[in-house]
């Protein structure tokens, strides 16, 4: 099945105190997958499982056409990966980690890491116990990049980065998909950057996958609607509607399946709206992360 | 190939990203600098240029061409609509959405159809009494 | 398998521990060049130099290639690379193996055979045998920890406890007819001597081998 660049079927991992339960992913080629959740939600897990890292307890992983973790060694040719929590040798110079890299990938582009060597601003001759967080992380990223592999895997990408080393990064990211046979899975909590390149955005807490759709899909369902209640006017409760906060005559709504019809409900139970706003992807990650939990609370 | 330089999204404008663009397309059309006919540039390379996700370039694409202002055929990409009246029409959109947040206010204010009729003569005035004032 | 890549990982092993392996090295030709001045004081701080040497280089090697390379969190950039965990324990195992071997043998081979060569010393070999054998054992055990059980604790716990390995010699100097067989001009290779020797390869062995199964079965790689 070689039209998806990854999928998770059923996939189930037991730890001592979390379980990631029934996660289901599909990352078509030519994409950009955001994924997001909160600290311990699961994201790591389940991209350490997409590497073939972590071997997980039920379900099919399928990376590039390979199962994994069997078939990892040969997935891991086309696959890039860098994580939050990886290190390069302290011990040794960017330079030896790029000449060891090109030494075994032969999709190493040496014009290309020359390139980014100068976008991101790194000495070569450095040795990586002297570079900052953010020299690191930049370092990690050009030796993946400079492969063009045919997947990335990202875990937290541009956490640390100072704005301009985050806008240096989601550039080359987004020159990635100028060949459509090449895909990124990335995770992250900057919502913003998530919300600019993403075209699919999977959405994970306490280990299942709350919602997993294309951005724009995913964006359209939320809305803000700000009401007035003319007095005597109560607010009826209309479904799709998850959370209300209102004060005296004014209120806000929020929703999370909009469809164009709730403000005409309200409008004819008598309640006036005043504005139908949408929302950051960060205001629905609180959102979302809130009402789920409130859910498995009441 | 049309330029695609000098368009720049704003963090700080809160519509979605696709709005802006195709706000930002709309009136190079209604300008004049994108001619009827001209092929705009490909999904993805308009997703790369500006460092955006491609299925919001899509979103945008699409929603311009059910608006009429581009053409898209399928499998060759798409190009600016043709006549001389896109631009006309594109003000013309324009003005009927102010005009529905004209009502749509007034009426949240309270005011009758009257009133707001009365009160878009007074602006009238005004604006047509400034301009004479600077000729 | 693939043997470029294990190749490529074990020469990196190698050259992020040249330091420390060529002083091991220089101090192992040096002990045996102390040795050919044939005098006793000397030829005393050449033999404890030599075994300081091996033991260094039993515990170093394990703790720089496997125990930091996990505790600096370098062990997902190893993993990200086009092998699976068989491969990179082969790697660990014939990298470590191969620098262990080529250093210890030489010391080894350098120390015990001037003592054969000397005429007088003969009978010191077969005990110097068992002396020598001693690092490479504890090399493999911390080796075998190191990798299965990935825990720089577990690591010193092991090193605390094979150190003590080393004061067992004392005991044996109480094997009967030992300390005779040591005053010996020539070498001789008697049954309590060829059992330890038994032992000893046997430890060696079963450690390495446990090494890929346990391996083999672990499901959770980083």
């Amino acid at each position: 099945m070689n039209d998806v660049a990854l999928t998770l079927d059923g996939v189930g991992k037991h730890y001592k105190f979390f379980d990631l339960d029934d996660v289901r992913l599909e990352l078509p080629h030519g994409h950009i997958m955001g994924f997001i959740g909160p600290n311990g939600a699961g994201k790591s897990t389940t991209i350490r499982i997409l590497m073939g890292l972590v071997h997980q307890d039920r379900g099919e992983v399928t990376v590039l056409g390979h199962r994994m973790p069997d078939q990892q060694a040969a997935a891991k040719w086309d696959i890039g990966f860098a994580s939050e929590d990886m290190r390069l040798y302290d011990a040794a110079s960017l330079d030896w980690h790029m000449r060891f890299i090109r030494s075994i990938f032969p999709s190493w582009d040496q014009p290309y890491a020359q390139l980014l060597l100068k976008r991101f601003d790194l000495k070569p001759e450095q040795h990586i116990k002297g570079l900052s967080h953010g020299q690191r992380t930049k370092a990690a990223l050009l030796l993946v990049l400079a492969r063009r592999p045919r997947l990335l895997i990202l875990d937290e990408p541009t956490t640390g980065l100072d704005p301009v080393a985050r806008h240096e990064i989601l550039r080359e990211l987004t020159d990635v998909m100028s060949d459509d046979r090449r895909s990124i899975l990335f995770s992250s909590h900057n919502t913003q950057d998530v919300e600019q390149i993403s075209d699919q955005i999977t959405f994970i807490d306490r280990g299942r996958i709350i919602d997993s759709r294309d951005k724009e899909s995913f964006m359209d369902r939320w809305r803000r609607i700000r009401v007035e209640l003319p007095s005597g006017v109560q607010l009826p409760a209309l479904s799709g509607v998850i959370d209300i906060k209102q004060s005296g005559r004014l209120a806000v709504a929020t929703t999370n399946a909009f469809d164009g019809v709730l403000p005409r409900a309200y409008e004819a139970a008598g309640v006036r709206v005043q504005a139908v706003e949408t929302m950051t992807l960060e205001e629905i990650f609180v959102e979302n992360v809130q009402h789920s939990r409130e859910g498995a609370h009441a | 190939m049309l330029s695609t330089k000098g368009i720049v999204l704003s963090q700080a404008d809160g519509r979605p990203m696709y709005l802006q663009i195709m706000e930002q397309i709309r009136q190079r059309i209604a300008v004049g600098d994108w001619p009827g006919g001209q092929p705009l540039p490909s999904i993805r390379q308009l997703a790369i240029d500006l460092g955006i996700s491609v299925i919001t370039i899509k979103r945008a694409y699409f929603e311009l061409e059910r608006e009429g202002v581009i053409v898209t055929q399928h499998g060759k990409g798409s190009v600016v609509a043709d006549g001389a009246d896109v631009g006309a029409r594109i003000h013309e959109q324009d003005f009927a959405k102010h005009l529905e947040q004209v009502v749509r206010i007034g009426a949240l204010l309270g005011l009758t159809p009257k009133e707001i009729q009365a009160r878009l003569r007074e602006a009238l005035e005004r604006l047509t009494a400034a301009a004479k004032e600077r000729t | 398998m693939n043997r470029a890549l294990i190749a490529r990982l074990i020469l990196k092993d190698w050259y992020l521990s040249r330091l420390p392996l060529v002083l091991i090295g220089t101090t192992g030709m040096f002990s045996i060049g102390l040795l050919y001045l044939r005098r006793e004081v000397t030829g005393t701080i050449a033999l404890i130099t030599a075994l300081t040497a091996t033991i260094l280089l039993s515990i170093l090697l394990p703790l720089q290639t496997v125990v930091n390379e996990r505790k600096q969190h370098n062990l997902a950039f190893v993993m990200s690379l086009p092998i699976s965990p068989l491969e990179y324990t082969a790697a660990k195992v014939v990298g470590n193996l191969s620098a262990f071997l080529v250093l210890w043998a030489a010391i080894t081979i350098g120390v015990l055979g001037t003592l054969a060569r000397t005429g007088v010393f003969g009978g010191l070999v077969p005990f110097g045998m068992v002396v020598a054998l001693e690092p490479f054992v504890v090399f493999c055990l911390l080796l075998s920890v190191a990798i299965v059980v990935e825990s720089e604790m577990w690591a010193m716990l092991t090193m605390g406890a094979t150190n003590i390995s080393y004061s067992f010699w004392f005991l044996l100097l109480k094997i009967p007819g030992l300390p005779q067989e040591l005053k010996s001009p020539v070498a001789i290779w008697s049954r309590p001597i060829l059992l330890m020797l038994a032992g000893q390869i046997s430890v060696i062995v079963a450690s390495l081998a446990l090494t890929f199964y346990f391996q083999s079965r672990k499901r959770n790689f980083v």
